[in-house]
């Protein structure tokens, strides 16, 4: 009826009768179903012209309110309607559970599975993974090929630290943490960024910690590692705790506890001495326990000998006893015989084998007898052979006998 | 005339979308805000969720309700005791009252700024008054305690001494003042280490000095162990022998008895066999005496 702003033949039906022509074909060409997709919302990108014909057509035109655009425009609505709805739908994963916010407040938790929430920007959903634990490490990075010089000077400043008794050693530890999963909530709305006050939370609190504790106790033992770690992640909790973090610390562990590279090799020294004073102990102990033992066993041979030496002597004495006590008795009987004869016999022994010289010295007077004497094997004949003075003992008896 | 009607239908509309989205806010759990009319302070809304407000006229200023972070340079401070420390300490803070907060500072950036300036004289101050010791000990807390209460004090309008903080404080409440890093300044590290090897030195001649020590004790026990086990042994070994001795003269006496003279007689004879031996000896024998009485002269009486 009317030629609007476009001309040409429009018809009756407007500018959607027409399918092809017109507005159907302009800048908005998405065909006759879509003209009324969005009734409350401007949309950018739909031309001025659409709406402003959609309403000549409502308002222009009383005549053309008739059932086929109506149709199309409630069709449209009803799917965007739909789409809109279903974006609603969201996955809990296993590890995770859904923190619920409706225009912003928050309304409760779920859990995992296919959920359901009213669309944005009615509703929405954060999903938290409150079973995994997470690590942050301080004082060191593992895996870590840095060699940045800013990073480095950072690092270092983060691992040393002072002891209680003004010395410094480097310290690495990491914090094990998860989300508090009986309120997960907090850990989204009780802190702007609740993961990123770990780190410095911790790092204070590992530096009170070894404030606390003289060098010694820092480095050396095991237990009061232990204590350190312990201590640490209650000093954590609790800080969290105050700030109402919604975070659970799990567990912090010491990696690192070692004097600062600096003076590292003074340390060393120190076992090592430590060391050798044990070795030098060692080998005393080890020089006592070869003496001792040798000294008695020489004190039991010394005594052996001496107790052998006494049965020696006394039996051997006990036996000439007898053998004399035997010969006494024949010589009772027969004094100047018995005497006689073991004179005799004990010559006729000696005398036997031995070098004889009969020298009468009663018929020899005058003259001195001179004769080299064979050179013996003993030393004393030997001196004498040498020296013709020396007159042989052996010649004395010989001669004195009667 | 459709044309006017036009316009007008769409003006309306427009108005209507202005008014619809104008009138209606949300506030996230994590906000608190102000509506302002004008610039007017009009109302405080601290619940989260859907919210009213007169279009057009009215705006909403939206703070932060989270518990926020400042971090503070580090600074060189002096103790009581005349030590140099640097000390580096993060503040948590919350936005408590927001018109106050509206009214002094407005955002964050200028908060900051006037933080820090608290937060280092109040630092200073009370490290001024601690022992380095004291920092570096149980009572480290205690310290971080005293901080943040002076620093409260400020924020909270509760000491306005020298125009630090405005009267009525900035609508902030501070949760929590940690103290990051006590460390000594460069040139002590120096010393420290210096120190640290001295000790370590004297600590490792101590361990050899008592090794040797221990090691010369053993020894000499040990040897002087030796020298009374050999005398004992020894002694007894002589009374030993003694008592062999004693007893032999015993047994020799009893059997000699009453005949010294044949007993001299016998015991020379066996003498003679054993020292008189083929190899040692040479006799020059006299015929007519001894052995040989009877030789030279014919038998019979001499």
């Amino acid at each position: 009826m009317t030629n609007g702003p476009w001309g040409g033949n429009q018809g009756g039906n407007g500018p959607w009768g027409n399918g092809g022509g017109g507005p159907g074909k302009g800048p908005s060409p998405k065909g006759p179903g879509n003209g009324g997709k969005q009734p409350f919302r401007p949309d950018g990108k739909d031309p001025l012209d659409d709406v402003l014909a959609r309403l000549k057509n409502l308002f222009g035109d009383r005549m053309n309110l008739e059932e086929r655009p109506s149709r199309a425009v409630t069709l449209g609505a009803v799917a965007i309607g739909i789409l809109w709805l279903a974006s609603g739908f969201y996955v809990v994963d296993s590890k995770e559970v859904g923190v619920v916010q409706r225009f912003g407040r928050f309304v409760g938790l779920t859990t995992p599975g296919l959920r359901y929430h009213f669309p944005s920007p009615i509703e929405s959903v954060t999903k938290l993974g409150v079973l995994s634990v997470n690590t942050v490490e301080i004082g060191f990075r593992s895996g870590m090929i840095n060699t940045n010089a800013r990073g480095d000077n950072q690092l270092k400043r983060e691992k040393l630290m002072l002891t209680g008794d003004q010395n410094i050693v480097e310290i690495g530890f990491d914090v094990q943490w998860k989300i508090d999963s009986d309120h997960p909530e907090q850990f989204l709305f009780n802190v702007r960024d609740a993961e990123g006050s770990i780190r410095p939370v911790a790092e204070s609190a590992m530096r009170e910690v070894i404030a606390r504790r003289p060098i010694g106790s820092v480095l050396a033992k095991q237990e009061e590692k232990l204590k350190i770690e312990v201590e640490t992640r209650d000093l954590i909790q609790t800080t969290l705790d105050a700030y109402g973090a919604g975070i659970h610390i799990e567990k912090v562990n010491l990696l690192k506890s070692d004097p600062p590279s600096d003076v590292i090799d003074a340390f060393r020294a120190v076992k090592t001495a430590e060391q050798d004073k044990e070795t030098i102990q060692n080998r005393a102990r080890t020089y006592a326990n070869g003496v001792v033992p040798e000294a008695r066993g020489e004190a039991e041979r010394i005594l052996r000998e001496a107790e052998g030496y006494k049965q020696a002597v006394v039996a051997e004495a006990e036996g000439n006893a007898a053998r004399f006590r035997s010969v006494v008795e024949q010589y009772h009987n027969a004094p100047d015989a018995t005497a006689k004869r073991l004179y005799i016999e004990t010559m006729e022994d000696v005398l036997r084998d031995v070098p004889k010289v009969v020298l009468d010295s009663k018929s020899t007077s005058g003259a001195v007898p001179y004769f080299p004497l064979p050179v013996p094997a003993t030393p004393a004949a030997a001196h004498a052979a040498e020296d013709p003075d020396t007159i042989p003992a052996n010649n004395h008896h010989a001669g004195a006998r009667p | 005339m459709t044309e006017t009607r036009l316009f007008t239908s769409v003006g309306a509309l427009v108005l209507a979308f202005m008014i619809l989205f104008g009138s209606v806010y949300s506030l996230d759990q994590t906000e608190q805000a102000l509506v302002l009319q004008f610039g007017e302070i009009k109302r405080v809304v601290k619940k989260p969720g859907l919210h009213l407000k007169l279009p057009l006229v009215q705006e909403v200023q939206r703070f932060d309700r989270r518990l926020l972070d400042f971090n503070a340079e580090p600074r060189e401070l002096i103790t009581i005791d005349s030590e140099r420390i640097i000390v580096d300490a993060f503040v948590r803070y919350r936005i408590v009252n927001p018109v106050q907060y509206y009214n002094t500072v407005r955002n964050e950036e200028t908060m900051h700024s006037r933080l820090g300036a608290i937060l280092e004289s109040s630092i200073r101050q009370v490290i001024a008054s601690v022992p380095l010791s004291t920092v570096l000990s149980q009572d480290r807390n205690r310290v971080m305690g005293q901080i943040k209460n002076e620093v409260n004090a400020l924020v909270r309008g509760q000491n306005t001494e020298e125009g630090k903080a405005p009267k009525g404080g900035f609508g902030i409440e501070i949760v929590d003042v940690r103290i990051m890093r006590s460390d000594l300044p460069p040139e002590n590290s120096e010393a420290i280490y210096g120190r640290m090897r001295t000790e370590r030195e004297r600590e490792a001649r101590e361990f050899r000095a008592r090794g040797k020590e221990e090691a010369l004790k053993i020894r000499a026990d040990a040897d002087r162990e030796q020298v009374v086990t050999l005398a004992e042994a020894n002694k007894k070994a002589e009374i030993m022998r003694g008592e062999g001795d004693a007893q032999a003269a015993k047994i020799y006496n009893a059997a000699i008895g009453g005949d010294p003279q044949f007993f001299e007689l016998w015991r020379s004879l066996q003498a003679y066999r054993t020292t008189l031996k083929a190899g040692n000896t040479t006799m020059v024998l006299s015929p007519g005496s001894g052995f040989l009485k009877s030789f030279g002269g014919a038998p019979g009486k001499p």
